[in-house]
């Protein structure tokens, strides 16, 4: 907070620490966020990600086979993957201030649909994408040799 | 047995038939109430395209909905997605909704499997779901989208009842816009009028100025009395045209000749009969070459002043130029007219070179000649006028006839005295034979 007063960037500093790579870094996202490929990418994976939950409606398994179903499954993590991504971006965006995600103070608005997929994908994050990472984890550390697992 | 090879059968004749009778659909062009109707529609359908759009995003996110939560008590209505689709445009038009609610309400072994009690398997009574989700269900598609639908369509079926009118009204407006455009027409026509009238003008012009260049040329081919005549004549136009050659550019070295052409001409008259046969000798393309040089001397007013008026001062400035081309007959200046001639001549740095005389002085008054004879579109015709022959500028014109003009001198020059280059010799020599 003491940076704001004496660094004359203060308006434009978003890194933290008086780190010029956090500032670069948040740049980067923000850039990133405001590019038009990224909002049509994140639309087009919406799309994907709905359709992925009508095709999850039926029972495809006796029909398609378990390679689909589990083909499906890992194109579903990956969507919520890029969900992650996307919310990990929109928060760094905001540089110092990541509660700005949720609420902004200049404007006065709630982000509903930020607050509203910080819900969802933190929440199925926990239930699908941990999991994947533990179990991938996991196997590095058994290819590694180690051969325990550590307790989650 | 052709026909039976092309690919209608006689059921599909009959179709074609039947397709004919859109034919009918010609009536909404007929009946202007109707058009209003379809125009209406017609003018809906981006709109209607969007509404349908988002209804189907709210069927496809609560049909899914629907078979998560409610398939297994229910899967008569919601056991796949196309499946509670269909159940949820069902519910959607508001046909039988509470029996499908009530189903999902009470479970399915209490309300609506009467007919079908096989496939209630796993019954399952949801009251807060069900209602929740239901009445949702049919305030957002029934009462707000799909009348989202008839909201749409009646108001651009009153834009297009607007339109419509204004059309009508415009039909009357549109006479006015016809008097308009009648009105700038016949202001064009006769703007044209005008146009090909100048036109005509000029060519009359160009034509009566091509008889008389031909009868002067006539004139001075015969010689004798008549070239006397035709000399006199210039003579006469020399006087009205003296003051001319104040104006032109390069005035300083023919106003000598100007001034003294009077005198020459009458010092030149008991004996100096010479050089103006010398000028007779030469060959018409020759005397092309001096009444170019006159020319130059018109047109070398229209460096300075353009137009018509200079082509007027053009013709009165001849005598100046057939004074300036008899100067050099008295083989006194005929330095100092060199001179003069070289001046403009510093545009034309080649000018001195005897393939380029030769050329001046003889075919460069027919090119001059027959790009008066031809017939060029009239627009450019005035510009040639102005800008004097068929020449791209005036200078360049200016230089060609100074050549010309150069090659008549040398002619003259070469005619009367040894005292010119032997180039110039060699060009009389070869315009003498010619002319015998």
């Amino acid at each position: 907070m003491k940076l704001d007063s004496t660094d004359p960037e203060s308006a434009e500093f978003l890194g933290c620490c008086r780190q010029r790579w956090l500032h670069r870094l948040a740049v980067l996202a923000r850039k990133t966020r405001d590019h038009v490929y990224f909002q049509t990418t994140i639309i087009a994976f919406i799309v994907i990600a709905g359709v992925l939950v009508g095709l999850q409606t039926y029972d495809l398994e006796p029909r398609f086979g378990a390679d689909f179903v589990s083909a499906l499954s890992i194109v579903d993590q990956f969507v919520l993957a890029v969900f992650a991504v996307e919310i990990a971006i929109k928060v760094m965006a905001q540089g110092r201030h990541p509660s700005r995600f949720v609420y902004d103070p200049s404007n006065g608005n709630l982000q509903a649909w930020n607050v509203f997929d910080f819900i969802v994908v933190s929440k199925l994050c926990r239930k699908q994408l941990l999991p994947l990472v533990v179990a991938l984890s996991s196997t590095h550390i058994a290819l590694a040799g180690v051969g325990r697992l550590p307790s989650v | 047995m052709l026909v039976g090879y092309l690919p209608f059968d006689t059921a599909g004749v009959t179709s074609l038939r039947t397709a004919r009778l859109v034919r009918v659909l010609k009536l909404v062009r007929a009946l202007p109430k109707l058009r209003i109707l379809v125009e209406g529609l017609l003018r809906s359908l981006t709109s209607i395209a969007y509404i349908a759009l988002l209804l189907l995003l709210l069927f496809y996110l609560y049909a899914v909905l629907g078979v998560t939560v409610f398939a297994k008590n229910d899967p008569v209505h919601f056991g796949t997605l196309h499946i509670a689709l269909i159940t949820l445009f069902q519910c959607a038009t508001l046909e039988d909704w509470s029996d499908v609610m009530y189903t999902n309400f009470y479970g399915c072994d209490i309300s609506g499997y009467e007919l079908y009690m096989a496939q209630c398997t796993q019954p399952r009574a949801q009251p807060q779901l069900a209602s929740v989700y239901f009445v949702s269900f049919i305030v957002l598609s029934s009462m707000l989208v799909l009348n989202t639908f008839v909201s749409v369509i009646t108001t651009s079926m009153g834009e297009a009842r607007r339109l419509l009118e204004g059309e009508e009204e415009g039909v009357a407006a549109s006479k006015d816009d016809m008097d308009d455009d009648e009105y700038l027409e016949a202001k064009l026509n006769e703007l044209t009028e005008v146009m090909a009238k100048i036109a005509d003008e000029v060519e009359h012009f160009a034509l009566l100025e091509k008889q008389r260049r031909a009868k002067e040329e006539g004139d001075s081919d015969s010689e004798g009395d008549s070239d006397q005549e035709a000399f006199s004549e210039q003579e006469q136009e020399h006087e009205d045209g003296d003051g001319d050659g104040d104006v032109s550019p390069w005035s300083p070295p023919v106003s000598p000749a100007v001034s003294s052409s009077g005198e020459t001409r009458s010092t030149q008259s008991p004996g100096g009969r010479v050089p103006r046969e010398a000028v007779g000798f030469a060959t018409p393309k020759a005397n092309h070459a001096t009444q170019d040089l006159s020319v130059g001397h018109a047109t070398s007013s229209p460096a300075v002043a353009s137009g018509e008026g200079a082509r007027t001062e053009a013709s009165r400035s001849r005598g100046v130029s057939m004074g300036d081309l008899d100067r050099p007959s008295n083989g006194v200046d005929g330095g100092s007219l060199d001179e003069g001639h070289s001046h403009p001549g510093g545009q034309q740095p080649n000018r001195g070179s005897p393939m380029h005389r030769h050329r001046g002085g003889v075919s460069g008054g027919p090119v001059r000649r027959t790009s008066a004879k031809s017939d060029p579109p009239p627009p450019r015709f005035i510009s040639e006028i102005s800008e004097g022959g068929g020449s791209t500028s005036s200078s360049q014109f200016m230089r060609e006839v100074l050549t010309a003009g150069g090659g008549a001198d040398g002619a003259s020059r070469g005619g009367q005295s040894a005292s010119g280059p032997p180039v110039v010799t060699t060009i009389a020599s070869a315009s003498m034979p010619r002319s015998s």
